[in-house]
């Protein structure tokens, strides 16, 4: 259950504001999965946001069961394909003087070596709403509560809509994800070594 | 809860208030915007889920009211079940100081805004150097305080106050607060350490007399929300001073009137370097007029006869200079030989004194003795 919801929200990315997109994974990784199961159905009718049917079945497997009303999960809008992103990536922020990041040094030292994780990467993204960055994880366990505590300390850090994608193995990567790939830079690598962040 | 006639969603903010503090500032502002879009489930529903995800402790009638809550905005009122309830909750001591000019140029961002939002009395501003909630953003984190009075609606005050602090690029906590309204000790710590903001375009009224004579209302909540709490001695709350043709200034020149009351409870005391106006006595020292030469005749005029008797006995009995005597200074030496002189001068012609009141302290001699205290300091006693 809890992989089904990760991976929703991980597709959401950049299709849901960020500061809805965050608090969501953030409930997720705590179990608040019955608030989830009203809020996050109410919020994509609320924005028109249209669902895949991969995603549409997620959305019902990760969430009906914890009260999601079977109605509201039904009238979400329906998508043949996910188009290509309508942010860009760079591996640099372009309005940060390049002074050294501290972020990214705090998350090395928090991911370097860690248990069930594997490459780290980060990039920015540009986009109407400003310039964001972007961590990639490739996980192969606890998705869900690695994404909260690394949006936890980013929060702590500065970054107040947090973009942390932590990528389960073997997953088709979405559009989105794709552009942020490849725009990205290495951070640090966890003790899975062999887990790559890979374009397919 | 029962229904009193206040409306839903101002009955809601003020539940969000009532959180502030505990759960990140986030959470409050994205649930506030919810309120005053008219989307009240939703902004229940973020409250509900912040505190499920950050295992935040409420009380039992707070538990009641946000399941009262999700009821009337048809929510899943089971949603409280998970929530953990305390009978008291834990200490949570929040830090704010106005150090670092937590105001800036808030006044023309928020100008124009506070213009058009009805009732808007006030507008304060302060940093709060402690986290919030269980995903608390970056310290420190300025908290906007706005004081509105009746006709204004707070929902939408937090919302547009916030909107055009985020498009000016200022992440800020918008607090609205309701005069009349009791305060929590999260924002009566804030408003005590909080600075004013001077509206642009506002017209700027004078302070007001030390001494108002406000209307007393016996059934009524004082004048202003934030001495609330700590003004529990008096007698009878007073009612709001009239706000009419400058209402902002007018409310703030009473909130600092009234803060006194509250310097108590200020969790961030001001540093000492405050305070040293607070201490002047040591320069005053410095800037006495220089010691003036002793008027013989000035001073012993000034003792009664039987003073004179009674010091004259004294130097009598004490021929040689004591261990406090060892301890006086060349010049109190001499004064003292001086003294001595003119006694036994008086004492030859007979004169008498006349009875012009008390012995004359020379001051600047007292300042230099050792003792602290003039000549007559070393007399026996």
């Amino acid at each position: 259950m809890s992989d089904t919801c990760h991976e929703l929200l991980l597709r959401l990315a950049g299709r849901l504001p960020d500061d809805l997109l965050w608090r969501y994974r953030d409930w997720a990784a705590s179990d608040a999965y019955a608030v989830l199961a009203r809020s996050l159905p109410r919020t994509l009718l609320h924005g028109r946001i249209p669902l895949t049917d991969h995603e549409m079945r997620l959305l019902q497997d990760a969430l009906v069961p914890y009260g999601a009303e079977p109605g509201a999960v039904s009238s979400v809008k329906g998508l043949d394909e996910l188009p290509p992103t309508d942010y860009t990536f760079s591996p640099e922020s372009p309005d940060r003087v390049p002074m050294g990041d501290s972020a990214t040094v705090v998350l090395g030292a928090t991911l370097r070596g860690r248990h069930g994780v594997g490459e780290v990467r980060s990039c920015w993204r540009i986009g109407p709403s400003g310039v964001n960055r972007v961590l990639l994880v490739a996980a192969t366990t606890g998705h869900s509560r690695l994404t909260g505590e690394l949006q936890r300390v980013l929060r702590a850090l500065g970054e107040h809509d947090p973009c942390v994608e932590v990528v389960p193995s073997g997953l088709d990567l979405p559009p989105y994800h794709r552009a942020a790939l490849a725009a990205s830079e290495p951070v640090c690598a966890g003790a899975e070594s062999e887990e790559h962040l890979v374009l397919s | 809860m029962t229904n009193d006639g206040v409306g839903l969603p101002v009955r809601l903010h003020d539940l969000l208030l009532s959180m502030a503090g505990r759960v990140d500032d986030d959470a409050l502002s994205q649930a506030r915007e919810f309120l005053a879009v008219g989307e009240l489930d939703r902004a229940v529903e973020m409250l509900v889920g912040t505190l499920l995800a950050g295992s935040i402790p409420v009380l039992p009638d707070e538990r009641a009211a946000i399941t009262w809550a999700l009821h009337e905005v048809r929510s899943d009122a089971s949603l409280t079940d998970r929530l953990p309830v305390v009978e008291m909750l834990p200490f949570l001591r929040h830090r704010f100081t106005a150090e670092g000019d937590p105001v800036g140029d808030l006044s023309g961002v928020l100008g124009r805004a506070v213009s058009v939002l009805p009732d808007v009395r006030s507008v304060r501003c302060v940093w709060r150097s402690s986290p919030a909630g269980a995903a608390p953003g970056p310290l420190p984190q300025r908290v906007v305080l706005v004081d509105i009075g009746p006709q204004g609606f707070a929902p939408a005050t937090a919302y547009r106050v916030d909107t055009v602090l985020r498009k000016a690029g200022v992440r800020a906590a918008v607090e609205v607060l309701t005069v009349g309204t009791q305060l929590g000790d999260y924002h009566a710590s804030a408003v005590t350490a909080s600075h004013p903001v001077t509206i642009s375009g506002a017209p700027v009224s004078p302070p007001p007399p030390p001494t108002p004579t406000p209307t007393v209302v016996a059934h009524e909540p004082s004048g202003a929300w934030f001495d609330q709490p700590e003004d529990v001695s008096a007698p009878a709350p007073v009612a709001e001073p009239t706000p009419a043709p400058e209402p902002v200034v007018e409310e703030t020149g009473s909130r600092r009137n009234r803060t006194p009351s509250l310097e108590g409870s200020q969790p961030f005391p001001p540093k000492p370097v405050k305070r040293i106006s607070m201490a002047p006595a040591e320069p005053e020292i410095e800037t006495l007029p220089e010691p003036m030469p002793i008027n013989r005749a000035e001073v012993t005029t000034e003792l009664k006869g039987d003073e004179l008797a009674a010091l004259q006995a004294a130097l009598a009995e004490t021929p040689e200079p004591s261990s406090v005597d060892a301890n006086l200074s060349e010049r109190e030496r001499a004064l003292l030989q001086q003294l001595h002189e003119e006694l036994a001068q008086r004492e030859q012609t007979g004169a008498k004194a006349t009875d012009t009141g008390r012995w004359q302290i020379d001051r600047s001699s007292a300042r230099q003795s050792a003792f602290g205290t003039s000549n007559n300091g070393h007399q026996p006693q």
